[in-house]
């Protein structure tokens, strides 16, 4: 689990959400802050318009879902959305999923929250919650949960209170319910990156790895991806086996069997015209063609769909 | 997919949309499906025209633009102009857009299937379970080149016989068939008619085959040569077909002559008209009115269809052979207008 947490310093209101200030001290970082000035990662970001968007809305105290599909590069999004606030000089969280108490406990840690009461005893569960959410009243912190849609139900209606309060919130979510925290926020879905920008990113791959793929290979290869960067890096590394499936795993596959019964159909309609015309030639072309697509059509219906699991 | 399979699904289904058997069409419709796969340089297509496959493989995933309905159109846009502006024969340019179709339509069936509705990034396959979809050079995929292969046969002979509608027709053996083949080919073709039935006039059977002249009523005028017979199930025939089929014969150019007669003897214009066409079948047909009806006299068989007939001074002529009307009209004047109707069997 990864977890970095900058405070700035205390919020002016608690109640009304206000533009956050960066705080430009580095002396003022707690101990769980890296000693050194917050650095960008290397490497290229083909969401820059996301991330540009998602950071204004986090400055501007509102919260936001980020949803797209697995391997759609939310996570790497997330982290350049914490780099670029954290080089403003603010204070940021990215919680990685665990159970609540873990998260709670991490978070505690993190925001230098005491988890133990007075006695020495552990805080529960709620006791952690309130903690926090009386921490995060006075103090201007930007949350990033990632896997968000594994977050339990109590959690996700922690987190709903404390959007309420006007806390910040950047929730990274693979296909979320319509429902609670989730269903309270804005979304931002990623749309799967354009070809030109998932062929950047396997020739990259490519080089880091030091295969000598031709220009065929990435045509070939890009085929699997469906622009999905980590499904793009994974066919490059496939090749680098000497695996190679046929398939990809990207969800833009659309199965036409509906397309041939519909085909069928327009035969179907034909025999109707050669018998209105009266066409015995057409209407048995028309007739046999219609009922051996129709039944090709439903043959094609009835076989098992794609499983979700993964196997031969 | 591989490539055999490719060439056999373009130029089989080429022969059975086109209802073709020519070298040249099947080749055309067999290559035209190789083209899609231009967008990879190590494909057949792509290595005869590498700078176009280098241009779109460092730019598209392999089966996408070039796998699509854009594509086609594209092609389309390209070859139908040149078949209108006379550059290349129009079944020409129908085999290729069909052969291009079918090259990347096979694709659907693949592992990989193919961005079919490029722009748009869905990749279609079928069926949806991608176990179930053809490999590359797997035994599934000789299955279905098996498969093509028995039904390109069955086209090709099929296709060498007439088509697919002639056949069907001969199996159906209905008038509807006749008309069907006789309003296709019958400008640059004889039409030859397989009748099996029996003679109105004592019920012999008959089996024969004989030269279309035209279609009469619900039922058709043939001939053997020498005479002219009616065909069908009306009251007037001469034989009642139970059977009836037809085929294209030889190549056959058929033009059409009109004749006014204004109180002139009718025998000049006749055997000019038999002078001018040696050879050449020649039908008259229409209505003249006699000066002199009285001296005619017709003699009627009742085993042939009544080509001449006279009503008073009214002389009807019904796809009468001119080599029958001439003897007949030698010495007639006459007033009116016939339609010769002139058959050059090549």
């Amino acid at each position: 689990m990864t977890l970095w947490l900058l405070i700035p310093g205390k919020k002016q209101q608690h109640e009304q959400p206000s533009a956050p200030t960066p705080t430009p001290e580095p002396d003022q970082f707690d101990h769980h802050q890296s000693e050194s000035q917050p650095q960008p990662r290397p490497g290229k970001l083909y969401r820059e318009a996301e991330r540009q968007r998602i950071v204004a809305a986090l400055l501007a105290s509102s919260s936001i879902l980020m949803a797209g599909e697995e391997g759609s590069g939310k996570t790497v999004l997330g982290e350049a959305v914490a780099d670029d606030l954290r080089l403003q000089g603010f204070e940021v969280a990215f919680i990685e999923p665990a159970t609540p108490k873990q998260i709670l406990l991490e978070l505690a840690l993190q925001l230098g929250v005491e988890t133990t009461t007075l006695e020495g005893k552990p805080l529960t569960i709620d006791g952690l919650k309130k903690a926090i959410a009386n921490y995060l009243r006075t103090n201007t912190v930007f949350l990033i949960f990632d896997d968000a849609h594994v977050l339990n139900p109590q959690l996700r209606t922690w987190l709903k209170l404390l959007k309420r309060q006007g806390q910040p919130l950047l929730l990274i979510a693979t296909d979320p319910p319509r429902t609670d925290v989730f269903l309270n926020m804005s979304a931002l879905i990623l749309k799967p990156l354009s070809e030109y920008m998932i062929r950047d990113l396997m020739e990259k791959t490519a080089l880091e790895k030091s295969i000598p793929f031709k220009p065929s290979d990435f045509a070939r290869l890009q085929q699997r991806a469906g622009g999905n960067p980590m499904l793009a890096q994974r066919c490059v590394e496939e090749e680098y086996l000497g695996l190679d499936p046929e398939t990809g795993d990207h969800g833009r596959y659309f199965d036409i069997t509906p397309l041939i019964l519909l085909l069928g159909a327009v035969f179907i309609v034909i025999r109707f015209i050669a018998l209105g015309t009266s066409n015995p030639t057409l209407y048995i072309l028309a007739g046999s063609i219609g009922a051996l697509t129709l039944m090709i059509g439903k043959i094609l219906r009835a076989m098992p769909g794609d499983g979700k699991r993964i196997k031969a | 997919m591989m490539t055999l399979t490719h060439l056999i699904i373009g130029s089989t289904s080429t022969s059975l949309l086109l209802g073709t058997a020519d070298p040249v069409i099947l080749l055309t419709g067999a290559i035209a499906s190789l083209m899609p796969d231009v967008d990879i340089s190590v494909s057949p297509a792509g290595r005869l025209l590498f700078p176009i496959s280098r241009f779109l493989e460092s730019r598209f995933p392999h089966r996408s633009a070039t796998h699509s309905l854009v594509a086609s159109l594209v092609i389309a846009c390209v070859d139908y102009p040149l078949a209108a502006a006379g550059y290349i024969p129009l079944e020409l340019a129908h085999a290729i857009n069909i052969g291009y179709f079918t090259g990347y339509f096979a694709d659907v069936f693949t592992k990989s299937g193919i961005e079919m509705f490029y722009p748009s990034p869905v990749r279609c396959v079928c069926p949806g379970n991608r176990n179930l979809r053809l490999s590359t050079g797997s035994a599934p995929e000789y299955a279905v080149l098996g498969v093509f292969i028995a039904i390109a046969f069955v086209a090709l002979s099929i296709n060498m016989k007439g088509g697919l509608t002639v056949e069907l027709n001969r199996f159906l053996a209905t008038p509807t068939g006749i008309e069907q083949i006789y309003n296709t080919k019958g400008s640059d073709n004889l039409i030859m008619v397989s009748v099996e039935g029996v003679r109105a006039i004592d019920r012999q059977p008959v089996k024969a085959e004989y030269q279309l002249v035209q279609s009469h009523g619900l039922g058709f005028l043939v001939t053997d040569g020498q005479k002219i017979y009616k065909a069908g199930t009306e009251p007037d025939v001469q034989i009642i077909s139970q059977r009836i089929t037809g085929r294209t014969g030889q190549k056959a150019k058929t033009l059409i002559k009109t004749i006014s007669i204004n109180d002139e003897a009718i025998a000049p214009y006749l055997e000019n008209l038999q002078a001018s066409n040696i050879d050449a079948q020649i039908y008259l047909s229409g209505q003249l009115q006699l000066d002199d009806a009285e001296d005619l006299q017709i003699a009627t068989d009742p085993q042939q269809f009544k080509t001449i007939s006279k009503q008073q001074a009214t002389l009807t002529l019904d796809a009468a052979l001119l080599n029958q009307a001439l003897p007949l009209l030698v010495e007639q004047w006459a007033t009116g207008q016939i339609t010769a109707r002139i058959v050059y069997v090549q």
